[in-house]
C-alpha cells in the first residue's frame, strides 16, 4: 500500500467527522424533494445552487436536468468525474418523510442516492481544509437517469459533454464497501403479441397470442447461456387472455438479458431477435419494445482505479467486496474509460419505501471517497 | 334474423296430424294466443327475478323468490333442495315418467353487480336478463299455459330452475336433479338467448388451473435458478404440439396466464387456465391424457406444478333423428323459422352424456352476453314461449310411449 495514501486517508479522517453534520443537513433538504426518474428537474435546480454555494466552477444545468461543476486541478488537460444520481424509484406523491431511530435515518431515497449527492457537494470544502489540489480537474456531477428505465441516459448524456473525462467513480449511498468494476450490460425488451382471438370452441384453431409467446419464450428457455463471461435470460413478466374459454387476443412478457461481456450479450439479443422475428401462425403479430438498454464492460480487478478503492477499504479495515453491477460505471466502461462504483455508507431496503441509512459509517465513508478521489486523480493525471 | 312475428293460423289449411305440419295447426294458434296473453306476466317475472341477483354457488335468494312464484301458480310439489335447486310439478296423464324442463338460475355476475332492468322499446337491458332469467320467467308459466289450452302433458313435467349452469358451477344444479328424478325420461334446458337454435351436441370439457411455482430470486444474482415461468411456456408449447382433430372436433386453450413480479426477478409462480373441449368423451379424454402427461414432463430442481380441477362437464350427442330434435325442429318450422343445429356445453349436457334424450332450446334473441350491458329483445318471447309450450306438450307425447 502507498504512503501517500494511508496518509491521505489519515488526514482525510481527520476532518471528515466535521462534515458529518453538513452532509446529513443537506442529504434531509434534498431528500425532501421528489425526485422520480425524468422529473428530477426540481432536486436538480437545488443542487445546483448547492455548487454554486460551495464555490464550485462552471455550474450547470443541462436541458435533461444534469448539474455538473468543476473543482479545477494542477492538470487541466483531463478530468475525472465523480457521479452521485439525483434521481429516485420513487413516484410524485410518495411520503417523504424522514424520520431517525437508533443510529439510522429512514426515508424513501435517502441512500439510493441522496446522502451520495449531499457527500459530493461537500468535497471542495474538504479538500480545501486538507490544503489539497486534485492532480487534474474533477468534474462533479448530479446526474439523471440512473435507475430504470432511465437507462443511464444522465450518465451518457455527461461523458457525451466532457470529453476530456479520462476516469469515473460513481457513487451510491449505501455501497460503502464494495467496488463495482465489472459492467454488467443489460437489454430489456417488451414484447405484446397479438393475435384474431376469438372463442376456444366456436373459433378453435385461430391462433393464441398465449400459446404464441408461449413457443417463443420456451424457445429463448433453451439458449444455452456462458458462464464466463456470466450471461443471463429472464422473461421475468408473464401476462394475458381474457378468460378460460377466450383464445387470447394479447400476451406481454418482459424479458431481461444481460452480461459482463459486452459481446456476449450482443449474442444473445441476437438469438432472441431471431426467435421473436420467427415463423409465425397467421393473424399473430410480435412487437417488441426496447425498455432498456445499459452497455457491458470489464476491467481487469488490477488495474490501478480498481487496486486504489480496494487498497482505502482495507486500510479503514473494511474487506472490499466486487460484484458486477450495473451502475453509472456502466457508461465509462463500455467506453474504455476506467471507472469504478464506490459507495459513502451502508444501508438497505434499497427501492423500498422503508429504505434506511446508517449513521455511524458517514465519516469514515467521507474520508474514503476523499482519498479515493485525490489518489485516483494522481494516478490519472500520469496515466 | 327471420321476421319475429305471431304464427296465426290459416282457416282451411291441410291437417296432417296435430303437430306435424308445416303450416300453423289449431293447437300452435291457441298456443299463439296463449303466448300473447302471457307476454306481459312473463316479461314482469323476467324483470322481477332479473333484479335478485344470483351469482353461480350464491343463487339461495333468487331460488326463494321462484318456489314463491311457483307456489302461487299452483304447481304441484314445490321444493327448494339444499343447493337451492328449485323444482316443481305439472301432474301428466302417465305419472310414472318425467320430462324435465330445465332453466339456470345462476348468473356470472357477482353479487356487488349493480342491476337495474332497463326498458327501451322493445329491448330490455340487465346483466343476466338473457342468460338465464327469461328463460326461468318462461318456465314458471308453463303451467298457466297449459290451464288455458286445457291440455294436459301426457307425463309429468317437472320444471326446475336449477343452480350452478355457469363457470365453475359445473352443471352441479342439473346433476342433482337429474339424481333425485329417477322417473326422468328426457331433459328440455332452456335458454333465453338462442331462439331458433337446437343444441343437440354436448360439447364436452374439462378445465385446469395450472400453477408453477419456484424459489424464485434475482435474475443476475440468481440466474441459474429455474424459473416458474420458464417452465410454464415450456409446456404450454408442448400443449400447443398436440394434434387436434376436426372430426370429432376437439379443442385446447390455453385462455389466461399470469405470473412474474419484475423484469429482473426470476418468477416464483406462474398460473394458466387450460380449456379442453369436444363433442366426443373419448377424444377429450385423449386430449386431457396427453395434456397430463406434459404437466409431468421432468422439472427443474425446485419447481413445482399444481393442477386443480375447475371444469369437468362430459360430452354427447342427443342423434338428430332422435324423438327431441326432429320435435323442436319441426315447431320452429311451424312457427316459420328454419331451425339451427348446434354444439355448444348447457345443462343438456349431463342427460346427454346419460343417454337420456335431450336438448337446449332458447326462448328470445339478445347480445352482449356475460357483460354486463347484455340485453334482450322482448317480442321473440312470444314465438319463442309458443314453441316452449309446444315442445313441452309433444315431447311429453313421444316420451310416454
Amino acid at each position: 500500500m502507498s504512503a501517500t495514501l494511508v496518509q491521505r486517508l489519515r488526514n482525510a479522517r481527520a476532518v471528515s467527522g466535521e462534515y458529518y453534520q453538513p452532509i446529513l443537513d443537506l442529504t434531509r433538504e434534498l431528500t425532501a424533494i421528489s425526485s422520480p426518474t425524468f422529473q428530477e428537474a426540481d432536486r436538480a435546480k437545488r443542487v445546483a445552487d448547492v455548487f454554486a454555494d460551495a464555490g464550485l466552477d462552471a455550474v450547470m444545468l443541462d436541458d435533461i436536468s444534469n448539474v455538473t461543476a468543476r473543482i479545477p486541478g494542477k492538470d487541466r488537460s483531463k478530468a475525472v468525474l465523480v457521479a452521485a444520481h439525483t434521481d429516485t424509484v420513487f413516484p410524485h406523491g410518495t411520503d417523504l418523510t424522514i424520520t431517525e431511530e437508533n443510529g439510522k435515518l429512514h426515508a424513501p431515497g435517502i441512500g439510493d442516492n441522496t446522502i451520495a449527492v449531499a457527500a459530493v457537494a461537500h468535497l471542495k470544502a474538504a479538500f480545501e481544509q486538507l490544503g489539497e489540489q486534485p492532480a487534474i480537474d474533477l468534474i462533479l456531477t448530479g446526474n439523471v437517469g440512473e435507475e430504470g428505465l432511465g437507462d443511464l441516459r444522465g450518465m451518457r448524456a455527461v461523458m457525451d459533454a466532457n470529453t476530456d473525462i479520462v476516469g469515473a467513480i460513481a457513487v451510491e449511498g449505501m455501497a460503502l464497501g464494495s467496488v463495482t468494476y465489472e459492467a454488467v450490460g443489460s437489454k430489456r425488451y417488451k414484447v405484446t403479441v397479438t393475435g384474431p382471438g376469438g372463442h376456444s370452441w366456436i373459433d378453435a384453431g385461430q391462433p393464441s397470442a398465449i400459446q404464441h409467446l408461449c413457443d417463443l419464450i420456451a424457445q429463448m428457455g433453451q439458449i444455452e447461456l456462458s458462464d464466463n463471461p456470466k450471461t443471463t435470460f429472464n422473461a421475468g413478466i408473464f401476462h394475458g387472455g381474457v378468460s378460460v374459454n377466450t383464445i387470447a387476443p394479447e400476451a406481454h412478457a418482459v424479458l431481461d438479458m444481460r452480461s459482463t461481456s459486452a459481446e456476449s450479450l450482443g449474442e444473445l439479443v441476437k438469438q432472441i431477435d431471431e426467435i421473436i422475428a420467427g415463423p409465425k401462425p397467421d393473424g399473430i403479430s410480435v412487437a417488441c419494445e426496447t425498455v432498456g438498454d445499459r452497455p457491458a464492460g470489464a476491467q481487469p480487478i488490477e488495474s490501478p482505479l480498481v487496486q486504489i478503492a480496494r487498497n482505502v477499504l482495507l486500510e479503514l479495515g473494511i474487506d472490499p467486496k466486487s460484484r458486477p453491477g450495473s451502475t453509472d460505471a456502466n457508461v465509462p466502461i463500455a467506453r474504455g474509460i476506467p471507472a469504478i462504483c464506490i459507495g459513502l455508507t451502508t444501508g438497505s431496503n434499497a427501492h423500498r419505501e422503508d429504505e434506511y441509512i446508517d449513521l455511524a459509517p458517514v465519516a469514515d465513508g467521507f474520508a474514503h471517497l476523499i482519498t479515493v478521489i485525490l489518489e485516483a486523480a494522481e494516478m490519472l493525471a500520469t496515466e | 334474423m327471420p321476421h319475429l312475428g305471431i304464427a296465426v293460423a290459416r282457416p282451411g289449411s291441410a291437417a296432417r296430424g296435430r303437430f306435424a305440419l308445416v303450416s300453423p295447426t289449431e293447437f300452435m294458434s291457441s298456443a299463439g294466443k296463449v303466448a300473447a296473453d302471457l307476454f306481459d306476466p312473463i316479461v314482469d317475472l323476467t324483470f322481477r327475478l332479473t333484479e335478485i341477483g344470483s351469482p353461480t354457488f350464491e343463487e339461495k335468494q333468487r331460488a326463494e323468490a321462484l318456489a314463491d312464484v311457483l307456489g302461487n301458480e299452483g304447481y304441484e310439489a314445490v321444493h327448494v333442495d339444499d343447493i337451492s335447486n328449485v323444482t316443481a310439478r305439472i301432474p301428466g296423464k302417465n305419472r310414472d315418467k318425467a320430462l324435465v324442463v330445465a332453466a339456470h338460475i345462476d348468473t356470472v355476475f357477482p353479487a356487488e353487480t349493480e342491476i337495474a332492468v332497463r326498458r327501451d322499446g322493445d329491448t330490455a337491458h340487465a346483466p343476466g336478463i338473457g342468460d338465464n332469467t327469461v328463460a326461468v320467467a318462461t318456465v314458471a308459466m308453463l303451467k298457466r299455459a297449459f290451464d288455458q289450452l286445457g291440455v294436459q302433458p301426457a307425463v309429468d313435467v317437472v320444471v326446475c330452475g336449477n343452480v350452478g349452469e355457469e363457470g365453475l358451477g359445473d352443471l352441479r344444479g342439473i346433476k342433482r336433479v337429474i339424481a333425485d328424478t329417477p322417473e326422468v325420461v328426457g331433459v328440455l334446458a332452456i335458454e333465453g338467448h338462442w331462439f331458433g337454435r337446437i343444441t343437440h351436441i354436448a360439447v364436452g370439457s374439462k378445465r385446469y388451473r395450472v400453477t408453477v411455482t419456484g424459489k424464485g430470486g434475482h435474475s443476475w444474482g440468481d440466474a441459474g435458478v429455474p424459473s416458474a415461468i420458464h417452465h410454464m411456456c415450456q409446456m404450454i408449447a408442448k400443449m400447443d404440439d398436440i394434434p387436434l382433430s376436426t372430426e370429432p372436433k376437439v379443442s385446447f386453450n390455453a385462455g389466461v396466464v399470469d405470473g412474474g413480479v419484475s423484469v429482473n426477478t426470476i418468477a416464483p409462480e406462474v398460473h394458466a387456465i387450460l380449456d379442453m373441449r369436444s363433442t366426443d368423451a373419448a377424444a377429450l379424454k385423449s386430449l386431457s391424457d396427453q395434456v397430463d402427461v406434459i404437466l409431468d414432463i421432468p422439472r427443474p430442481d425446485g419447481i413445482n406444478v399444481q393442477v386443480e380441477n375447475v371444469g369437468d362437464r362430459p360430452a354427447g350427442a342427443e342423434p338428430i333423428d332422435g324423438v327431441l330434435v326432429p320435435i323442436a325442429s319441426r315447431v320452429l318450422r311451424d312457427l316459420g323459422y328454419e331451425p339451427v343445429l348446434d354444439d355448444a356445453s348447457t345443462d343438456a349436457n349431463v342427460p346427454i352424456s346419460m343417454g337420456i334424450p335431450a336438448v337446449c332450446i332458447g326462448v328470445s334473441t339478445g347480445g352482449n352476453i356475460h357483460r354486463t350491458d347484455e340485453w334482450i329483445n322482448l317480442s321473440p318471447i312470444k314465438p319463442g314461449f309458443q314453441q316452449l309450450v309446444a315442445v313441452v306438450i309433444e315431447a311429453a307425447e313421444s316420451l310416454s310411449a
